[in-house]
């Protein structure tokens, strides 16, 4: 990519739109923005990154051994600490803040337009950038695309992860020259592979490990879909031999089934006519079996009839016997209840008996004298004398025993007939005579149809052929159900095979087969490429960072070129061809330019390179080789951005002017030495102002504002 | 994107076709991962369907 044109507006001290055409340098490489401190090189230099990339980060530094990004830079917040990129002046006087940067290019052969912008969503003064609206818009040829997709269309051409070889920064380089010497666990490493496309390949083989697994699957998932089918294949054989041995057993059935049929119906069709007979027939057949289950039944209730005759006695009996029965049961009651009150007489005349004879006159209970104990005693005698009189009369009742009474009852007992005798003695005779009457119906019914007869039939032949008709139809009849069964299951696993798809067996897709090879090789030839490669690339850079070293230093007898090792750590390589001991810094200083520049020029990425105080810790000699060399370098433009103390503005365009396509100054109106207005140089400066002699016109100095002022190449 | 490295390139040929791999896919292969070689694991799901549809349509 080379510039054309760049124009900012509103960031850092640049108040307004500024300007800077890169067009009319004729196949000039070099440019140079000089300017004091202050006056917006540094801006200029966070303009370019922040048009490409949308993000500038604070300086970064070496941490853990490795090159660190600062932090983000914000477009607009507190001014008094955190270095906003927007103008000043623009974010507290406009009414809608904005800043933007326009940048024409070309790639090749393709124009590029680059737009991006930033204004305020929220009216004047917005807090923080989450007030703020960001645009992108980018053309590259005849692509067109905004935002993201905007993005990618830069980085195709200027990769993001390169950007620190584009753009470099004077100041951090002193803490990458510590990082590229010896002693930084690492060094440059993941900077050179980064320039080198190692990631392409690790996260190449990151990348085709995912297609391999995502082919393994579904390779194994045809393979276990072949697996289900060869399954499904052998049930289905399986199905298929049931199937034919099912048929086999059908066609055996229904032969037979057809047989017995054919032979029926020849039967039915003989035996058309004879209805009569047959008639005849069946109800012989029929009063026949109905005689003979009747004659079960009499014999039945004929049995049962005998079996309750037997005790019929016993009910005849009962009817004197149970009176009997009764009255001794009556009397058994009269002789416990007689029996009791005789002991229980004897018992209290005992207790009186017993009173009179120990007879004192003082109470038993209460040991105290009865009164009128005379009348007391006598009492007990007329007492007494009752109670025996009631014990004879007791005694003299029933001389009966309760023993004899007892036994008495027992036997009139066993005279008793079980519960209901008569009425199944009722019941069972009432049942044999009508099943009698009931056969003599019947055997007189089949007296009378044998004696029919039937003239020239030979009714037993006939009873036989009706008799092995029935016998055929009921067969046909079970034969029928068995039948239909085994067609129904010969079709159900028909519809099965059919479900498994026959036996036929798709292979397996060969194309998957064949992918899932490549892969493999493919997987194999990355990583042999990237062993092979690491070591490759480093000698690259070391041979391309020597070639510069040597332009530079212009020392070739001394100083023989750049070693990188295998650690990625630089030094430089002396006579001996071994690392030298002692570099001076300006000598450390330019190895590391020159590995940045190898790192850039193997990158293969076109691209310009901003380089913010070059010439910061170099010596005169260094710094005037450094330029000689970047300004030469065809592919690339080299702009710097130095501050007018390191290179002299007058000396540096004097020296160089054939190598420099354009060079501005950036000023403060109080830097012009000149009249803005007639250009006579020597203006009087009055207070805040300046003032020209000759013309008269005054300008304000106090004004911290840029101005851009085109330098005569 | 500007190219890829020439001391890349020439050693993954080299070992791609000794491999017995096809030059034209090697050469898909190789710019399909520089042209996407700084995008995170996080966003390659396109890279990844992208690479898939060059091999298959190198090895129909």
């Amino acid at each position: 990519m080379k510039l054309k044109y760049i124009a900012i507006s509103d960031i850092g001290p640049f108040r307004g739109r500024h300007e800077f055409d890169f067009s009319g340098s004729e196949g000039k490489t070099g440019f140079a923005i000089f300017s004091k401190n202050g006056r917006g090189k540094t801006s200029l230099f966070n303009a370019m990154q922040w048009c490409l990339f949308g993000v500038v980060y604070e300086r970064g530094s070496v941490r853990g051994g490795k090159w660190a990004e600062g932090k983000a830079r914000v477009v607009v917040g507190d001014y008094s600490k955190d270095k906003p990129l927007m103008n000043q002046d623009a974010y507290q006087e406009d009414k809608i803040p904005e800043m933007g940067v326009f940048i024409i290019a070309n790639d090749g052969d393709k124009d590029v337009q680059i737009s991006r912008s930033a204004k305020s969503r929220v009216g004047s003064m917005p807090r923080h950038d989450e007030g703020l609206s960001f645009q992108l818009q980018v053309t590259v040829g005849k692509k067109s695309a905004s935002e993201k997709l905007g993005q990618e269309l830069i980085e195709e051409m200027f990769p993001n992860e390169l950007r620190r070889f584009f753009f470099i920064d004077g100041e951090s380089l002193e803490e990458y020259v510590d990082l590229v010497k010896a002693g930084q666990v690492g060094g440059i490493k993941d900077d050179v592979e980064a320039v080198l496309r190692i990631p392409a390949l690790t996260r190449g083989i990151f990348d085709l490990e995912k297609v391999m697994d995502e082919v393994w699957s579904e390779v194994d998932s045809e393979t276990k879909t072949m697996r289900k089918k060869i399954k499904s294949a052998n049930e289905a054989g399986d199905i298929l031999k049931d199937i034919k041995n099912m048929k086999e057993e059908l066609r055996g059935k229904e032969s037979s089934y057809n047989k017995t049929n054919s032979k029926f119906e020849r039967l039915e069709e003989e035996l058309k006519g004879l209805e009569e007979s047959a008639s005849h027939i069946q109800n012989l057949e029929k009063l026949r079996l109905k005689k003979e289950g009747l004659e079960t039944t009499l014999k039945r209730s004929s049995d049962s009839k005998k079996s309750y005759a037997s005790n019929a006695w016993k009910a005849l009996l009962w009817s004197k016997a149970g009176v009997l029965h009764d009255e001794a049961n009556s009397l058994m009651g009269e002789i416990q209840n007689r029996d009791y009150k005789i002991s229980s007489t004897e018992k209290r005349l005992r207790k009186m008996e017993e009173e009179l004879s120990s007879w004192s006159g003082v109470c038993s209970h209460c040991e105290q004298p009865i009164d009128d104990a005379e009348k007391h005693k006598r009492g007990i005698e007329g007492k007494i004398a009752d109670t025996e009189e009631a014990l004879s009369v007791l005694r003299g009742g029933s001389d009966m025993s309760l023993n004899e009474a007892s036994s008495k009852l027992g036997d009139l007992a066993k005279l008793s007939p079980p519960n209901g005798t008569r009425k199944m003695i009722a019941d069972s005779n009432r049942n044999w005579a009508e099943d009698k009457a009931s056969l003599d119906n019947v055997r007189e019914e089949l007296e009378k149809e044998e004696g029919r007869g039937l003239e020239g039939v030979d009714s037993e032949e006939l009873y036989k052929k009706f008799e092995l008709r029935g016998t055929m139809r009921t067969s046909l009849v079970r034969m029928r159900p068995s039948i239909d069964e085994l067609q129904q299951e010969i079709r159900r696993s028909e519809i099965e095979y059919k479900k498994l798809g026959g036996e036929e067996v798709k292979s397996r897709d060969p194309k998957k087969a064949k992918l899932k090879e490549t892969i493999g090789i493919l997987l194999n030839v990355m990583k042999d490429t990237l062993a092979e490669y690491r070591d490759d690339a480093r000698k690259e850079v070391e041979k391309i960072a020597s070639e510069s070293f040597v332009n530079i230093i212009n020392a070739p007898e001394a100083l023989r070129g750049i070693i990188i090792d295998k650690n990625f750590n630089g030094s430089i390589k002396g006579a001996d061809g071994k690392a030298i001991t002692m570099p001076s810094s300006g000598q450390e200083m330019t190895m590391t330019l020159c590995i940045m520049d190898a790192l850039r020029r193997a990158s293969e990425v076109s691209a310009p390179i901003f380089f913010d105080t070059p010439g910061r810790s170099l010596d005169d000699d260094h710094k005037k080789a450094q330029l000689k060399y970047f300004w030469s370098l065809q592919k690339h433009q080299f702009v710097i951005f130095p501050h007018t103390g390191e290179y002299m503005i007058e000396e540096t365009l004097q020296e160089y002017g054939g190598l420099i396509g354009a060079a501005w100054e950036l000023t403060w109106a109080a830097d012009l030495k000149e009249c803005m207005s007639c250009g006579t140089g020597d203006p009087l400066k009055t207070g805040s102002k300046m003032r020209c002699i000759p013309c008269g016109y005054e300008w304000d100095i106090s004004s911290k504002q840029t101005t851009v002022r085109v330098l005569e190449v | 994107m500007s190219g890829v490295p020439a001391g890349l390139k020439k050693i993954f040929l080299k070992l791609g076709k000794d491999k017995g791999l096809n030059e034209d896919l090697l050469v898909d292969v190789l710019d399909h991962f520089v042209k996407n070689q700084y995008l995170s694991q996080g966003d390659r799901t396109h890279v990844k369907n992208e690479l898939r549809r060059i091999l298959e349509k190198h090895e129909v």
